[in-house]
């Protein structure tokens, strides 16, 4: 409940009732300066005894204590209407904006990857043939004198490494616009009813296996703490996904890297989920290395990263992140770490008040995994 | 089997000239081009393309999109196979593709060992 005070009613009925009191106080003055000529204290008090009318003035100030009461009632609606209204405008405004902001980046992904295709296509092909030619070169070997054959093979073999670098860096590119591409096809959706408990353990499962695939050695322990059974809430199941899909990534990352660089260590993933006053709290904790103090700002910004380059990391995943929670789920995302210890990920979404109870009692959702 | 390829980019040509090049010597494969979805119609009627197998169209071409060519060869020659190569790789298109009845849908850049397997008979 809100604190008393900071709603206009009790202001209202406060100021009421301090104003229904100058009543009863002026008219016993007037009865006793009538009847009596004096304001002593056994006039004042006889006359409101005597007076039967002063009985019925003495209840002003709880009469327009209540009655402003009402208005000042009435005053909080209209304000939290306000409010309403500015907060749904606000968010379609951040919702157009990302809108528009995705459609640009997927027109310029789009429109990249045909000049791309033949980058990489004509790449591949001139290594093929860069490497006929080397084939046939070392066939004529005897037929050429030795200085001018081995200048001819200086510069095929230098041919073939162009190639394959303009062949590697295009395919890099294109997983740079595959990844901006990611970026408007998640924000599509409608936001449903999604239990969390089970989104976040078909993401776990998801994050854990798809790096694995990659980094067979690795494993982890996972720890689940979820407050209640099922926790509903509003959210486009889509892009939350990729959410939790991406920090979970980003932990079994750093993780993987402790591990490489300390050696004997078991890394520990936990997630929780719980319900506060006003929120829903989702938390991902990994014990990895950690993020320095001074880079903790800059992680949410677009294009930056601290993986290295030539990975096809476009360093835009805490910056789509964050979009999706702030923008298009009202919510907030706070880093915790210590460096050498732990990070921790602490994603907040608003409760929709009135679908609180609507959505206890709704039914389970089962949330489809987005085509990836 | 003779293939013909729809692309309103000119240098398309020489990169599957290219990346079919062995195919094309040992007469596996024969390509033709067509620089838009009009010239494809075109060619379609001509005793040439009697005994095309197949058709690689791009979708956005000025003028006739390669939808609307898919549209019109799945009318007029329904068994021959035509495979959608676009860049833009959205659901809508793919769906909208497949329910012209497009035999497949490749993306951008082009796989061409994936597209080997996907059209070369095994």
């Amino acid at each position: 409940m809100n604190k008393p005070f900071t709603k206009e009613a009790y202001n209202y009925s406060l100021y009421g009732a301090l104003f229904g009191l100058c009543f009863p106080i002026i008219a016993t003055l007037i009865e006793s300066a009538e009847h009596y000529n004096s304001f002593a204290f056994s006039d004042l008090w006889n006359s409101q005894l005597n007076s039967p009318l002063l009985w019925i003035i003495n209840t002003a100030p709880f009469f327009l204590g209540l009655f402003a009461f009402f208005i000042g009632q009435q005053l909080d609606k209209v304000k939290s209407q306000k409010a309403e209204i500015l907060r749904t405008q606000e968010q379609l405004i951040l919702q157009e904006q990302m809108a528009s902001i995705g459609k640009m980046m997927a027109g310029i992904a789009h429109e990249i990857k045909n000049p791309l295709n033949f980058v990489i296509n004509f790449a591949e092909s001139s290594i093929e043939i860069t490497e006929e030619m080397e084939e046939t070169l070392s066939n004529l070997r005897k037929c050429l004198p030795t200085e001018d054959y081995g200048y001819l093979i200086e510069l095929v073999t230098d041919l073939l490494h162009n190639a394959k670098d303009i062949h590697s860096n295009g395919a890099r590119a294109s997983r740079i616009v595959l990844s901006l591409m990611d970026h408007t096809r998640v924000s599509k959706g409608e936001h449903q009813k999604i239990d969390l408990n089970s989104m976040m353990d078909e993401n776990v499962k998801l994050a854990y296996h798809s790096f694995r695939a990659n980094h067979p050695e690795f494993n982890m322990d996972i720890k689940k703490d979820y407050e209640k059974e099922k926790t509903y809430a509003m959210a486009n199941p889509n892009s939350l996904g990729r959410v939790i899909l991406n920090l979970i990534n980003n932990a079994c990352y750093a993780m993987r890297r402790k591990m490489v660089e300390q050696g004997l260590y078991d890394p520990v993933l936990e997630v929780s989920i719980k319900q506060l006053e006003k929120e829903l709290e989702l938390v991902i904790k990994d014990n990895g290395p950690g993020i320095p103090e001074s880079i903790r700002q800059s992680i949410f910004q677009p294009f930056y990263t601290t993986k290295p380059v030539g990975e096809g990391n476009a360093g835009l995943g805490l910056a789509i992140s964050r979009d999706i929670i702030v923008a298009e789920h009202m919510g907030s995302i706070d880093i915790q770490s210590q460096e050498g210890a732990f990070t921790t990920f602490i994603i907040r979404l608003p409760l929709k008040g009135e679908d609180e109870d609507e959505l206890t009692k709704s039914q389970l959702y089962v949330s489809k995994n987005p085509s990836r | 089997m003779k293939i013909l390829i729809v692309d309103d980019e000119k240098d398309i040509q020489r990169l599957f000239e290219q990346r079919f090049r062995k195919e094309r010597r040992s007469g596996l494969v024969e390509l033709h081009f067509c620089f838009s979805a009009q010239e494809a119609l075109t060619y379609l009627q001509k005793e040439d393309a009697k005994d095309l197998t197949m058709i690689l169209s791009d979708i956005n071409m000025p003028k006739m999109s390669g939808l609307e060519l898919l549209k019109a060869v799945r009318q007029q020659y329904p068994e021959l196979q035509v495979y959608i190569i676009t860049a833009y790789d959205d659901q809508e298109k793919r769906q909208q593709a497949m329910e012209l009845g497009a035999t497949d849908f490749i993306t951008k850049p082009i796989s061409f060992s994936l597209l080997k397997d996907k059209i070369l008979p095994q």
